[in-house]
């Protein structure tokens, strides 16, 4: 029983995508991503064009971004002052993300740079965890332990106008969390998605926030970015 | 057991691990061959 979609010109079987949406409904709540990696790729399989395949998906991660963001903030696990910060480099890197969007598909290669953006996130992605997890596997081997510092400071860690997060109970620059949400918000914005599955690594590895704060105000986060890009889809 | 059969345990087991390793490194220059010579193609 196909459905017809008139703006996106393909045919989709309505039941396929009830159970994909809930099971990335799912994995959404538990690891506080908004499931747009997940989802669009899975439109794109469907035969959904990637341009409508992104602006669709924003529209869907706002509604589980809501949804869950919701429920942490009931359970006091959100940071706002750090999301907020975030959301600020996020407005920023969407808008420039949104730009360049509107570039390629002018130059009608839109959906070429969004295979291809997928396709590199991933594989980079991809490529970094199987070598993370072989060299824990040699480590483990070898019964190497390994003492790793209580802080380890990069170059982000020195840059000024230093503010205080106290819910996350850090004292760190704004430009981190800024520099951050730009990035996160220009990816978000090519590939259609929340941001999240990049942002909640970028919260716990670099801003070194309390891992329980993370899926909540990253959701808070993705709140805002797939507002704007779902705002710039219409128009 | 002597302590050469030993080294001769540990030396196989390194060059398992190697073999394993240098494996795992040729898929994955495979692999990011075969995506940079296809964007190549495709801007092409």
């Amino acid at each position: 029983m196909d459905v017809f979609l008139p703006i996106a010109q393909v045919f989709v079987n309505p039941i396929e995508i009830l159970l994909l949406s809930a099971i990335v409904g799912v994995l959404s709540g538990l690891f506080g991503v908004g499931g747009g990696f997940l989802m669009t790729p899975f439109l794109i399989f469907l035969g959904v064009p990637p341009a409508y395949a992104v602006a669709n998906e924003a529209n869907n991660i706002l509604a589980t971004s809501v949804s869950g963001s919701t429920t942490h903030y009931l359970k006091n696990t959100l940071d706002y002052k750090m999301g907020f910060m975030i959301v600020i480099g996020g407005t920023i890197g969407t808008t420039l993300g949104i730009i360049t969007f509107s570039y390629f598909k002018d130059l009608g290669k839109i959906d070429t740079v969004i295979s291809l953006a997928y396709m590199y996130i991933l594989a980079i992605i991809g490529t970094l965890m199987l070598v993370e997890s072989l060299n824990e596997i040699d480590r483990a081997k070898r019964n190497l332990v390994v003492k790793k510092k209580l802080h380890v400071h990069y170059w982000i860690h020195g840059l000024p106008l230093r503010m205080r997060f106290p819910k996350s109970k850090l004292y760190e620059s704004i430009f981190t969390p800024i520099i951050i949400g730009l990035l996160v918000g220009f990816i978000a914005a090519i590939m259609g998605i929340g941001g999240a599955f990049i942002l909640v690594p970028a919260m716990i590895y670099i801003i070194k926030m309390p891992t329980k704060l993370v899926p909540g105000t990253s959701l808070f986060v993705t709140i805002f970015v797939s507002v704007i890009v779902t705002f710039f889809a219409f128009i | 057991m002597h302590l050469s059969n030993i080294k001769i345990i540990n030396k196989i087991t390194e060059a398992k691990a190697a073999i394993i390793k240098t494996g795992i490194f040729m898929s994955l220059a495979a692999y990011w061959g075969v995506i940079l010579v296809g964007t190549f193609i495709t801007f092409n």
